[in-house]
């Protein structure tokens, strides 16, 4: 185990750094700097555009400013940003990032409530009109783009049972009640997810259901929801826990489109937002705690394996 | 359990159903072709007071809400760049000077405009004393004194990272440092060893409170403008105390310390910002408070609007399609900007350098038909570049570049293209909606109306800067907006050496022209000049002016005395929103 937790760490060394470097790369690549929109917007004079590049060391070689930034970050220093002058990105990551994880959360949750639950009905009452019926929701959620889907929830929830607010995501996560109103922000992010999630579910759980033990569960007399739970859906999970930990981390990533709709300052919004003004820090900075949120759940995911299956040990 | 997984889908389903129905039957419900709101483009500051018979009575709660469509990069005065940062900037502080409603000058936190007949100038034009108003006071109760203003041009000219607006005031800085900063820069120096020519300039500054209600800046040159810079965000006062104290994050509303009618009371970055009113502000505004969501998308603010969550909301050209024919056109407004967008033409491309490609490319395309159908009126035609309601504007500039196809072909035969034949354009662009729709309508009129081939190459927004940063384009459009009503603010940007002037345009009158402005004194001999310059800049097609700007929005009838602004920044009406008041708005 402790082997395993050791070369598990090298492993996610070893991919951040190499995430590290091809954001870097590719951000310096793609041409535009951060501050040639304020020229060509705003009318500022050229010159601040060499003082600034000069002060934050961006005429640097490459590789030089490469070091620099690992250097900095082996010591937890993400830099500043440049689209929010003076604040550092490890404060705005941490202010963007919360809305976003607990957001991510809700819908997680609502992702396995309603989707595994559906996906066992379906298998289990399969080719009868409940099983038309959900796949038939199934896809059409699938299919519908998530600005479309959460234009309808707004105009269904805010406009007409005024239920909610039209900015939901307004002061969400700042205090207990504010969750409430991300139900529907959690609904539209999720839906995608969940069709996935029931579709799989299903087709797991089918293949399952023919195999011999549970024919042999059930003509030992067990109680139907002994068989369909205990011993069928158990063995469904393992396909649908390796989906986890990517559905995980891409939930709580964030979505433009969710939070721009739903007025929500997220993450998502402030990742995209420092690609297109190329702020640099910002650009790194998300990109990093992306990639260890999604390394760190597919770990998670990886130490749950034995849970669901007894015959996978961890060496 | 089963029947409630059953039932829940088959809800949802019909609400999906049912919503989709309404969203198709708003769309055909606003295609009402009767009643066009048109922009009210003869009067650029046509001020809107609602429509409707106001309650005589306040509104207890004297509240604004309005939105941006951006969250401001900096409540600083002299680090604020972008337009949101700008219009909360605009409430936040007070000059010396303000612009009013007629774009005249008059004294904001000064007893008086500076002139030589009253003293504030002195004979040789290159000192400006500057009398404060008695108790005026910062958002903290503390005495606002002269020193504040030193310390905000200080902070302009401050060695490292710069301030965006700082070369505005290049005046104040004494003039044999900055030409050795010039010159260190044309040497290719770069980085620290800038450092020493910026610390000269830093030190060479001559701006001084001799006493607590006096402040004197002496210029290196004479400058016809001096007074009208005076009334911009760069020179507001700041509390260096504050500022030292809390370093760079000051701006937060726990340390945030202004002079303004309001001041920060709270601030979720991303999200929204309260404003109340500054007790102790000399302007004593109507409002209480003014909250400010941060709104990025158009539809969302429109649809906040109609739930009456927001008091006014700035229009789309998805949202201004959907205003047509409803109750709403009686709390439009659309009022010009001083804003042009036009046509760059790189000069330095060897197709594009030959005047006659460029006029042909001019004449060829019809504005009227751009403004009033492709963009449904939310644009005017434009051909002069300085435009209306800016001093200097000439309306018959560019006039010669009415379409007028006959003259457009035989310049395009001039040029050695009859016909068309074997000329190719690209126009280069950023990928927005708005900007690919404009060059789908170039590309279209010069293929048809030319013969010529013109392909589009839309980048991302960010590489597309740099592209006209970097002369990277044959065509693109670009616009300027005004930040002070004066065209010293509008044409030397097309100077030779000038570092906008992105289609390397390079002629010598025009410099000359532009220089000998930039130091005349008197008024008309200086817009004479001025006019001049626009005159040769149009006929050489520097930048073929397609369209001005205008602004819609949608004001609730109870917002009062909202003066909506051809210079304001996000916000409608925020040059003047110490003037609003509330009236018979319920809850």
């Amino acid at each position: 185990m402790a082997r395993y937790l050791i070369s598990r760490a090298a492993e996610t060394l070893l991919t951040l750094f190499l995430v590290a470097l091809a954001t870097f790369l590719l951000m310096h690549t793609v041409p535009g700097g951060p501050f040639d929109r304020l020229v060509v917007e705003q009318g500022v004079s050229p010159d601040f555009v060499q003082r600034q590049t000069a002060y934050y060391g961006l005429d640097d070689p490459l590789p030089i400013q490469f070091a620099r930034y690992l250097g900095h970050l082996v010591q937890g220093d993400l830099g500043l940003s440049f689209q929010r002058q003076g604040l550092s990105v490890t404060d705005l990551l941490a202010d963007k990032f919360k809305p976003s994880l607990l957001l991510g959360t809700m819908s997680f949750a609502i992702v396995f409530a309603i989707g595994i639950p559906v996906g066992v009905i379906s298998a289990v009452r399969r080719n009868t009109a409940v099983d038309y019926a959900s796949r038939g929701l199934g896809t059409t959620l699938a299919a519908v783009p998530s600005f479309v889907l959460a234009f309808i929830l707004l105009l269904v929830f805010a406009v007409w049972l005024e239920w909610f607010p039209v900015r939901m995501g307004k002061g969400f996560g700042d205090s207990l009640a504010s969750l409430g109103n991300g139900i529907v922000p959690a609904l539209a992010l999720g839906a995608p997810a969940t069709a996935l999630l029931s579709r799989l579910t299903r087709s797991a759980m089918l293949e399952v259901l023919d195999q011999d033990y549970v024919r042999t569960a059930r003509s030992k007399g067990l109680g139907t929801g002994t068989v369909y739970l205990r011993h069928a859906l158990r063995n469904a999970l393992i396909p649908i826990l390796t989906l986890t930990g990517p559905l995980f981390a891409g939930l709580v990533t964030g979505s433009i489109i969710i939070e721009s709709i739903f007025g929500l300052p997220g993450i998502g919004a402030a990742y995209i937002s420092s690609v297109t003004a190329r702020d640099y820090g910002m650009i790194m900075g998300t990109t990093m705690l992306f990639a260890t949120v999604i390394v760190v759940a597919n770990f998670l995911v990886d130490l749950a394996y034995p849970l669901v299956d007894p015959r996978i040990r961890i060496s | 359990m089963t029947t409630a997984i059953t039932h829940r889908p088959w809800l949802l389903l019909a609400l999906l159903i049912s919503a989709v129905m309404f969203v198709a039957v708003g769309c055909s419900a606003s295609d009402d072709p009767t009643s066009t709101p048109g922009p009210n483009g003869d009067d650029p500051t046509a001020s809107a007071t609602g429509t409707e018979t106001p309650a005589p009575d306040l509104t207890e709660e004297q509240s604004l809400r309005v939105s941006l469509p951006g969250e401001p990069s900096s409540l600083d005065p002299q680090r604020a760049a972008d337009a949101d940062s700008i219009a909360v900037v605009r409430q936040l502080y007070a000059g010396l000077l303000r612009i009013d409603e007629n774009q005249v000058i008059q004294p904001d936190l000064a007893a008086s405009i500076p002139t030589v007949e009253n003293g504030g100038i002195s004979e040789d034009g290159l000192t400006y004393t500057f009398t404060l108003k008695d108790d005026l006071k910062w958002s903290d109760g503390e005495p606002l004194v002269a020193q504040a203003f030193v310390d905000g041009v200080k902070r302009l000219f401050e060695p490292g990272a710069g301030a965006p607006y700082a070369d505005f005031y290049r005046v104040i800085a004494a003039g044999g440092a900055q030409d050795a900063f010039a010159q260190a820069v044309a040497d290719e120096l770069e980085g620290d060893d800038l450092r020493p020519f910026e610390q000269a300039i830093f030190d060479g500054l001559e701006v001084t409170a001799p006493d607590d209600l006096t402040v004197v800046y002496q210029l290196n040159a004479q400058s016809p403008i001096f007074t009208t810079l005076a009334t911009l965000w760069p020179l507001y006062p700041v509390r260096q105390d504050v500022i030292d104290a809390a370093g760079d994050t000051w701006t937060e509303p726990a340390t945030h310390v202004s002079n303004g009618p309001f001041a920060l009371t709270d601030w979720n970055h991303d999200e929204d910002l309260t404003l109340g009113k500054n007790e102790y502000s000399h302007r004593n505004p109507m409002l209480d408070t003014i909250s400010i969501d941060i709104i990025p998308d158009a539809a969302v603010a429109f649809l906040a609007y109609q739930e009456g969550e927001l008091d006014i909301a700035r229009l789309g050209p998805e949202e201004l399609v959907q205003v047509r024919g409803t109750d709403l056109v009686d709390q439009f407004v659309s009022y010009a900007q001083l804003s042009t967008k036009g046509l760059y033409f790189n000069h330095e491309d060897p197709t594009l350098a030959d005047l006659n490609v460029r006029r042909a490319l001019a004449a060829a395309v019809d504005r009227d038909e751009y403004a009033g159908v492709v963009r449904e009126g939310a644009v005017l035609p434009a051909y002069a570049w300085v435009p209306p309601g800016m001093p200097g504007h000439d309306p018959t500039a560019g006039t010669q570049y009415q379409q007028d196809l006959d003259q457009a072909r035989a310049w395009l035969a001039d040029a050695g293209f009859p016909g068309g034949e074997g000329l190719e354009i690209e126009i280069m662009g950023p990928d927005d909606s708005v900007t690919a729709q404009r060059n789908e309508w170039l590309q279209q009129q010069w293929e048809t109306n030319l013969g010529i081939t013109v392909t589009i190459r839309a980048l991302e927004r960010g590489a597309a800067f740099s592209a006209l940063f970097g002369g990277e384009f044959q065509v693109s459009s670009a616009g300027w907006f005004g930040d002070y009503p004066d065209p010293e603010n509008w044409l030397p940007i097309f100077q030779t050496d000038h570092g906008l002037n992105l289609g390397n345009y390079d002629s010598e009158e025009f410099n000359s022209l532009v220089a000998a402005a930039e130091t005349e004194l008197d008024h008309d001999t200086r817009l004479d000049l001025y006019v001049q310059a626009q005159q040769i800049l149009i006929d050489d097609l520097a930048v073929a002016p397609l369209y001005y700007e205008a602004r819609q929005a949608l004001i609730q009838p109870w917002v009062q005395g909202l003066t909506p602004s051809s210079m304001e920044s996000s916000i409608p009406g925020d040059l003047f929103l110490d003037r609003v008041s509330i009236q018979g708005r319920s809850s």
